[in-house]
């Protein structure tokens, strides 16, 4: 047990339960059923808002789904409210699984714009089918929530399922936030490219995550229409939609506690104005707050009390300070047998409108090799490597690998079939330690299901180990075990090469591909990077590298292949491609 | 089939207030290529037109002034939004500065709450309410108005953008910022000057259509959302795109309402929206450079 971590959740159970002691009027208990509902789809916008950095505005939408879908399956068909709440939590899903697919290919804030759109639509089509929404007038008579033939009558226990639901979606974004799922969910929100590099599919990562804070937004508007008793197009407008994300953004959208904090200060602040008779208020000072904590202080009121009181913090929930490495896990890729070429690149051809960066390079890198692709400024080097790593489409050619063509692969396939990569310029994860960092690296050996790792099961911690253990392993081999818990902005840029490079290991590759591994790095860090280039080939990885680096690339390439101006001018051994007169007029400008 | 009187009503109807979606769009697209910034609070801009407008000529200035100080307004707000929100977190993450122009919508949305009330208002036309004939449609004469500002108002931007120099530094901007400002331009400052421009042309374009559509706190979301699809439909790349797509959806919009019931207006419209968004984000995503690896090459 963690004290740090269990206090949290032990203040709001007491909470909970002390507060109807404390306020039993009606309408105290109503203000907490409101909070209850509010906070459950604010969790929810937390983990796909505050973990992706997926702006959705029309959550409100599936508040509809749930509030319409609970209404109607109670009173026109007699379920009892909880199927009707699972049922209609289950359409939620699937609406997002159908929106989100196409939009969330899509970079930033189409999201936003077409939940917003599909939030006007479900309004529009509430007031048309009179016949099964009610119109205008909604659904006046929807039934006291019932568990099976229990009929929850009493504010009071319904106040206590409510508040109970609420606790198990936190408990749900608290396990999310701390699995590998919540690492992926950060690594595509900080680089998308750096994900895919790690085998992410980030695209299907943030489906995931909106359809699940689809489903916690339907629950809550399931939830509150059984506490209101009534539904019409107006319970769930686009005000509501607003109060969803401030309340997400001024409790704090980086811990899944700012979804529960924030419904809790909204509400309380919708009730405070009331009392003070000057409830126009609202809008204009939940704007402002917005803006204000998303300027000033993006950790919101859960920041604000971590600050206060200092251990309340997500890294010392997730990260024990003691390293200890255990013995050094076994090798989680199977292991294949290779025979000749790794990689045969063929015809490679890449332009940018008139630019022809790569133009018909052909070549191989042979199992157990250190290959350098080399060559001046602009030659195409990078655009080459982006190619094979799937980040960027060939126009003509292609490229197999290991007896699979690999040309339109995406790159976190790609990644997962056993090619990793650095970046020339590093694309570290800053909103990790280093060692989640490395742990998204082996991300693709996760065996947890998606409901292991949500419901925190024993399978969940045991692989949680795991990764630990390889990600430790792999940063030992780097020599940065000590920096483990410190973020990638907190190093010095030679450990943030070492970073990337371990979490390229952990990837346990066959082939390697380094995009100027060595720039920016001084020349004792040079030297430790050509004997650490040794070791991982002695570990049977095969390495492909763009270098600037001459000496490097000499001492170490068993084969060099050079480019300029897109096109291959020369391929063979260190020593022999430094006597070709092509290369000599390429790299010195003499006439060949 | 109706005859090619109503369809001209419906086609001239919905270019009235597809101006308003128009200068929305151009004003999203001219901000997000100079500062990187998609706004979700444009569309409060529109709705805050036409409140002030209501507000000014229940006071009996003339219409002149009246307009002057919309469009100042427009402006002041525009930059004081730029300022106070977008330049001292500039260095945010993308997502961080569009989620804070959400905050300022919700901020204006209150504050026009708060001043004006949830009841929309009435604003009488500039030249008063007669109407007249255009091909078999019957219109009315403030539609002249919202034709005749918006034209000119675009004809300002696009020869603005094209032929000063001013123009030429908000291009460049757009372009490559870094290498404009090598060149001396300062990016910040056309930051600022987009944004004060867009602010005016938005709230100018909800001072005019507010005699047709009423003045109300709460438009401004929908009146961005139009703006901000038709934005994506000029691919947030292309002004002359953003604004025909912006006409286009208000056309749309009427033919629709015309054509079906008015209940059935808005899901229709927003069907159509939701798929053409769905179907741009398959057709958009077929590449993987979406990925952006650098740009060295």
């Amino acid at each position: 047990m963690n004290a740090a971590r269990d206090l949290p959740a032990a203040l709001l159970i007491l909470a909970v339960l002390v507060y109807p002691a404390l306020f039993h009027s009606g309408f105290a208990l109503g203000a907490a059923l409101m909070v209850a509902g509010l906070a459950i789809g604010a969790v929810g916008l937390v983990l796909l808002l505050g973990l992706a950095h997926q702006l959705a505005i029309g959550q409100a939408a599936f508040y509809m789904i749930g509030g319409y879908g609970s209404a109607i399956l109670t009173t026109q068909y007699g379920w009892d409210g909880t199927s009707a709440m699972l049922v209609s939590a289950l359409c939620a899903s699937a609406v997002a699984y159908v929106i989100g697919g196409p939009i969330l290919r899509l970079r930033g804030f189409v999201l936003a714009i077409a939940s917003l759109a599909l939030q006007l639509l479900f309004i529009a089509l509430a007031i048309l089918l009179v016949g099964i929404t009610g119109g205008a007038s909604g659904i006046p008579t929807v039934p006291h929530f019932s568990l099976g033939p229990w009929v929850v009558a009493s504010d009071l226990s319904y106040y206590f399922i409510a508040w109970f639901l609420v606790l198990a979606a936190l408990a749900i974004g608290i396990n999310i936030d701390r699995s590998r799922v919540g690492r992926a969910l950060r690594a595509l929100a900080a680089d998308e490219a750096g994900a895919a590099a790690s085998g992410i599919n980030t695209t299907s990562y943030k489906v995931l995550i909106f359809v699940i804070s689809a489903a916690m937004a339907s629950i809550g508007g399931s939830l509150i229409v059984h506490f209101l008793r009534v539904i019409d197009p107006t319970v769930f407008g686009l005000q509501f939609s607003l109060d969803i994300i401030t309340a997400v953004i001024i409790g704090g959208m980086q811990s899944v506690w700012g979804g529960v904090l924030g419904a809790i200060v909204i509400v309380a602040l919708r009730e405070a104005l009331r009392l003070l008779e000057q409830p126009a208020w609202e809008v204009v000072i939940m704007g402002v707050l917005t803006v204000v904590v998303l300027i000033g202080f993006r950790a919101g009121v859960v920041g604000a009390i971590e600050a206060l009181f200092g251990a309340w913090s997500r890294k010392s929930e997730s990260a024990p300070g003691n390293h200890e490495l255990g013995p050094a896990p076994a090798a989680l890729r199977a292991p294949t047998e290779r025979r000749g070429a790794l990689l045969q690149v063929e015809g490679a051809s890449r332009s940018f409108g008139a630019l022809r960066a790569v133009e018909r390079v052909s070549f191989a890198v042979a199992s157990g090799e250190i290959v350098a692709l080399i060559g001046p400024n602009g030659a195409g080097k990078t655009t080459l490597l982006d190619t094979i790593s799937g980040h960027r489409a060939f126009d003509k050619g292609g490229a197999v690998f290991g007896g699979v063509d690999i040309t339109r692969t995406m790159p976190d396939a790609i990644a997962r079939a056993g090619i990793a990569r650095t970046f020339q310029a590093i694309r570290s994860f800053d909103n990790m330690s280093v060692l989640e960092n490395v742990m998204c690296g082996c991300h693709i050996f996760s065996r947890a299901s998606f409901a292991s790792v949500s419901l925190g099961l024993p399978g969940a911690a045991e692989d949680e180990r795991r990764l630990r253990a390889v990600a430790m392993r792999e940063l030992d081999f780097v020599g940065l075990r000590d920096v483990a818990d410190l973020r990638p902005d907190q190093i010095s840029f030679g450990h943030q090469r070492m970073m990337e490079l371990a979490r390229a290991m952990a990837l346990e590759p066959e082939l390697l591909l380094l995009d100027e591994p060595a720039s920016g790095l001084n020349d004792s860090e040079t030297e430790v990077l050509a004997e650490l280039l040794l070791r991982i080939r002695a570990r049977g990885v095969t390495i492909l590298l763009v270098e600037h680096d001459i000496r490097l690339v000499m001492g170490l390439a068993d084969k060099v292949v050079v480019l300029d101006h897109g096109e291959k001018i020369a391929e063979g051994t260190a020593d022999c491609v430094r006597q070709d007169p092509q290369v000599l007029s390429a790299y010195l400008g003499m006439a060949a | 089939m109706p005859d090619s009187a109503a369809l001209a009503q419906f086609l001239l109807t919905g270019l009235t207030t597809g101006c308003a979606y128009a200068l929305v769009a151009l004003a999203i697209v001219l901000m997000f290529n100079v500062s990187g910034v998609v706004n979700l609070a444009q569309g409060e801009y529109g709705a805050l037109g036409g409140l002030l407008l209501a507000s000014l000529s229940a006071m009996h200035l003339p219409l002149a002034l009246s307009l002057a100080l919309v469009i100042a307004a427009g402006l002041l707000l525009g930059a004081a939004q730029e300022r106070l929100t977008i330049r001292p977190i500039r260095s945010a993450p993308q997502f961080v500065l569009i989620t804070v122009t959400l905050g300022v919508a919700v901020a204006i949305r209150g504050a026009a709450f708060l001043i004006w009330g949830k009841d929309p208002l009435n604003v009488p036309g500039f030249s008063g309410d007669d109407v007249f004939f255009l091909w078999g449609a019957l219109l009315p004469i403030q539609t002249i108005w919202i034709w005749g500002g918006t034209a000119v108002l675009l004809a300002l931007v696009f020869v603005g953008l094209g032929f000063t120099r001013i123009g030429r530094a908000i291009r460049a901007c757009s372009l490559n910022s870094r290498a404009a400002r090598l060149m001396g331009i300062n990016p910040q400052r056309m930051t600022v000057l987009v944004f004060a421009a867009g602010g005016a042309m938005s709230t100018l374009g909800g001072a005019l259509i507010a005699p047709l559509t009423l003045a109300s706190w709460d438009s401004g979301l929908t009146i961005g959302l139009k703006g901000l699809i038709a934005a994506i439909f000029g691919s947030f790349r292309s002004p002359g795109l953003a604004v025909a797509a912006g006409l286009a959806i208000g056309a749309l919009e009427s033919c629709i309402a015309g054509l079906g019931s008015s209940e059935a207006k808005d899901v229709v419209l927003y069907l159509i929206l939701l798929a053409a968004l769905l179907v741009m984000g398959g057709v958009f995503a077929r590449g993987r450079d979406r990925l952006h690896v650098g740009t060295s090459i």
